[in-house]
């Protein structure tokens, strides 16, 4: 039988994604003063992060900006130990790396972001963190390097 | 609603690659496999839905290319796709066009080649202002929201390793299967490379190659070419909201697959699931998520799950046999997943699943996931 | 068919929205046809939307917009092609008694990607994707094959979302200025260009005998009142008409078709609200029509009355 072949394409595909107002807003209070803002429900007074133009629960639409604290509560955890391509650099982020969904403090989503913890018998549902930031900011949520343990309750 | 049946199905042999057909020809084999089964030709269908997620492979529009496969051409083609659970709604939207008196006989084909393209990459392309800043994965995602489940049920590794185990010994009965694992055992999976915590690489779906069809009929055609139709007695859907953070431990409430199985019961007077249904296949993408599909479903009370596995009421020989083909965690072409546990199920109730056949099937469920929960519900029955 | 009653539309601007996010866009539209068909969200019974990964860069290109269509909790298919396969699917799901009001949501941004790299992809991989082939080299193609005088010319580059409800009818919230869908018919064409006669279209051709066939109509020249053809390409307008038995002397496109630029996908539902529009100021019978695909490679036809 003929050998079988594979034929190589490479995708390079550009897109640029409109931020709307909601994001716009999100991102500027992010990157100028280090603030993150969620949007709240007029009906079911949940507060959303990230921002959107409608809860979906409620189909209402979002104009409420709440300011959210880069501190709150490990909702779930875990230890990630599968390579994957860390978007912020192109490369195989190294393992193992903690992550969590975090519910930061004024908001009723959760946050999924990186943790400084790989260990997971140092983690715990429930476990406050607070996040370390870069010097550097460009509005997106990778101008959160990862969460770290809080000493202290504040 | 017009009385509609599964009068055939087919599916191609699942494997990691299928360098030996492209994807259309994957296609073709599961279309002419379902019309052989069904006992019809091309010439007798009517229309054709397909499935797939096209990222995968990197395509744009590939029932363009595909849809000849499936014998597409001048005939009503198009195309369905919700992530996880395209499959499962391109059953349900060929059930639809099948009920709508438009038309006869319906054909539905899934595929995926995962082997042509970058799956991880493709599922990276989230939401860009937000989830796609942070590396987690599909892994890792579920990993979190197992670390919930487990925190407020109490499953354990050995649990979740003994659903890992159902599913890889009942897919050496299915020839079709990709993953088939003679022997394996608990402790293999335990101590199979850890992906994300408690998630070890054998607690995991694979991604495959592979193609699955389904045929449909009213009622006159159903009964003129199928001895023991499989009718559609019940389809829903459930979408959630888009992200993760979004929803409340979602794997504990899991309230789309609660509410479509819920409705889903209620028009087939369906009022104790694990008594009543014969035979269920379930779209469980990771070995913890089948104990948390199994409250959802209302198998059992909440935090019995674990008991569930234990007792052994989920396998083969169980009260309620739980995914006899193998399952996601054997077989996962994505856009031929949802479409295989129709099929599979269809197959109970026509009494065609060859060695993984449970005996008198009168009522089989099968579901679809995807997303971060999002959830299709569809009952078969033998009458 | 039983006819079914198309109870509301509505629709963005059409314009490149280079700061406007995909979820913003589609909630105007949505927004709009609740508004016209005087319901809200609750009234929906279940949503049909149309849109293309590859031109939105997201997988799974409806969970940006789950939200804002009001499928939270709800039932929702995506078809993966134009808007008017959409509104054929929705419509198809009314028939089957599984719903009774489907809204119905087609998106694009075109402005966002690059049409020629993503249609180079819809091309097979193994024989054609490789000599570059895309959207606008086979309506290249196209059009030298019907001797056209000039190269083909694509509508300026727009992005916007469309939407309509539809309902079974008799619904009690159907006025009398509702129009009925009483027709539809969608097709799929041969891939490989060489295989195709490019001057023809059998998926047209299919497409709208089925549709004509479903409204009882045997005389598409007598018959049809107006006319709104999806012409992706300037030359596509004379080749659909003459596919369809009309001709220059008919009543076609009378909105400025899709020449004054409606993206992609939201092209052939734009067709249908264009004559749903119309028709409640005048009664009559119309073609709406869409394709998708090199050359129009897939095709749609629907047929409204009023």
């Amino acid at each position: 039988m003929t050998e079988l072949l594979r034929v190589p394409h490479t995708m390079t595909l550009a897109w640029r994604y409109g931020t709307s107002w909601y994001f716009a807003e999100f991102i500027r209070a992010l990157r100028d003063e280090r603030r993150l803002l969620g949007l709240r429900c007029p009906a079911c007074r949940r507060v959303y992060l990230p921002p959107r133009p409608v809860c979906g629960n409620c189909y209402a639409e979002l104009r409420e900006w709440v300011e959210v604290k880069d501190s709150g509560t490990i909702r779930a955890f875990t230890i990630v130990h599968t390579p994957i391509i860390d978007p912020t650099s192109g490369q195989l982020r190294p393992t193992p790396y903690g992550m969590a969904l975090i519910q930061l403090d004024g908001a009723d989503t959760t946050l999924n972001h990186y943790l400084a913890e790989n260990d997971p018998s140092q983690l715990q549902i429930g476990m406050r963190v607070q996040a370390v930031w870069r010097k550097e900011r460009s509005g997106m949520l990778s101008d959160i390097v990862h969460f770290v343990a809080m000493n202290n309750e504040q | 609603m017009r009385r509609v049946a599964v009068i055939g199905t087919g599916q191609t042999k699942h494997a990691k690659a299928r360098d030996d057909a492209t994807q259309s020809e994957l296609v073709r084999q599961a279309t002419t496999r379902a019309l052989a089964d069904a006992g019809i030709t091309i010439h007798e269908v009517d229309a054709i839905v397909l499935s797939n997620m096209e990222l995968f492979e990197g395509r744009a529009l590939p029932e363009m290319w595909v849809g000849e496969g499936a014998g597409g051409y001048r005939k009503p083609v198009m195309k369905i796709a919700t992530g996880g659970t395209s499959g499962t709604s391109a059953c349900i939207a060929g059930y639809h066009q099948c009920a709508s008196g438009l038309f006869d006989i319906v054909l539905v084909v899934g595929w995926e080649k995962h082997s042509e393209g970058a799956t991880q990459t493709g599922m990276a392309l989230t939401d860009p202002l937000w989830d796609r800043n942070v590396a987690s994965g599909a892994v890792g995602n579920f990993a979190l929201s197992i670390s919930q489940y487990v925190a407020a049920r109490g499953v354990t590794p050995q649990q979740a390793a003994k659903v890992a185990v159902k599913a890889r010994r009942n897919a050496t009965r299915n020839p079709y299967a990709h993953l088939q694992i003679d022997g394996i055992t608990v402790e293999q999976v335990l101590q199979s490379r850890m992906l994300a915590d408690p998630v070890h690489l054998l607690d995991m779906c694979p991604q495959s190659d592979g193609a699955c069809a389904v045929i449909y009929a009213v009622e006159d055609r159903a009964k003129k070419f199928c001895p023991r139709p499989s009718w559609v007695r019940a389809a829903v859907t459930r979408h959630d909201q888009p992200y993760i953070g979004d929803l409340d431990r979602r794997l504990v409430t899991m309230r789309t697959l609660r509410d479509a199985a819920r409705e889903a019961y209620q028009r087939v007077g369906i009022t104790e699931p694990l008594r009543e249904i014969d035979v269920a296949e379930i779209y469980e993408p990771v070995s913890y998520a089948e104990l948390a599909w199994y409250e959802a479903l209302g198998f059992c009370a909440e935090g019995e799950a674990g008991r569930l596995i234990d007792d052994g009421v989920t396998e083969m020989n169980g009260e309620l046999p739980v995914n006899p083909s193998g399952g996601v965690l054997s077989t996962n072409p994505v856009g031929a997943s949802g479409v295989l546990r129709v099929a599979e199920a269809a197959m109970q109730v026509m009494g065609r699943a060859g060695d993984h056949q449970v005996p008198d099937v009168r009522l089989a469920l099968a579901t679809g996931y995807g997303v971060y929960a999002w959830s299709d519900v569809i009952i078969l029955s033998a009458d | 068919m039983q006819p079914i009653t198309i109870l509301g539309v509505g629709r963005t601007d059409y314009e490149p929205k280079p700061g406007v996010s995909i979820p913003e866009m589609v909630h105007h539209a949505v927004q709009a046809a609740l508004a016209d068909a005087g319901l809200t969200m609750q009234d929906v019974d279940a949503r049909v939307t149309a849109s293309a990964d590859l031109w939105d860069g997201l997988t799974a290109s409806n969970v940006a917009i789950t939200e804002v269509v009001g499928a939270v909790m709800q039932p929702e298919a995506r078809v993966a092609g134009d808007g008017l396969a959409a509104a054929c699917h929705g419509a198809m799901s009314i028939l089957a008694n599984a719903y009774n009001v489907v809204l119905v949501v087609a998106h694009c941004k075109a402005s966002m990607g690059d049409s020629g790299g993503i249609t180079n992809w819809t091309f097979d991989p193994i024989y054609q994707q490789p000599l570059g082939l895309d959207d606008a080299a086979a309506a290249a193609l196209q059009s030298s094959a019907l001797h056209f005088p000039t190269p083909p010319l694509p509508p300026p580059i727009a992005d916007g979302a469309a939407a309509i409800i539809l309902a079974h009818a008799p619904h009690p919230q159907s006025a009398i200025r509702d129009p009925q869908l009483i027709g539809m018919g969608w097709a799929l064409d041969e891939h490989y260009l060489g295989d195709r006669d490019l001057t023809d279209s059998p998926a047209l051709r299919e497409a709208a005998r089925r549709a004509l066939a479903l409204a009882n109509l045997d005389d598409p020249k007598r018959d049809l009142t107006f006319v709104e053809l999806s012409e992706h390409f300037d030359y596509q307008r004379e080749l659909w008409t003459f596919i369809l038995g009309l001709d220059s002397t008919h009543d076609i496109n009378s909105s400025g078709g899709l020449q004054r630029g409606v993206p992609p996908f939201v092209a052939g539902l734009d067709r249908l609200i264009q004559v749903v529009l119309r028709l409640r100021q005048e009664s009559g019978v119309a073609l709406a029509h869409g394709c998708w695909g090199p050359c129009g490679q897939g095709q749609v036809v629907m047929v409204v009355r009023r």
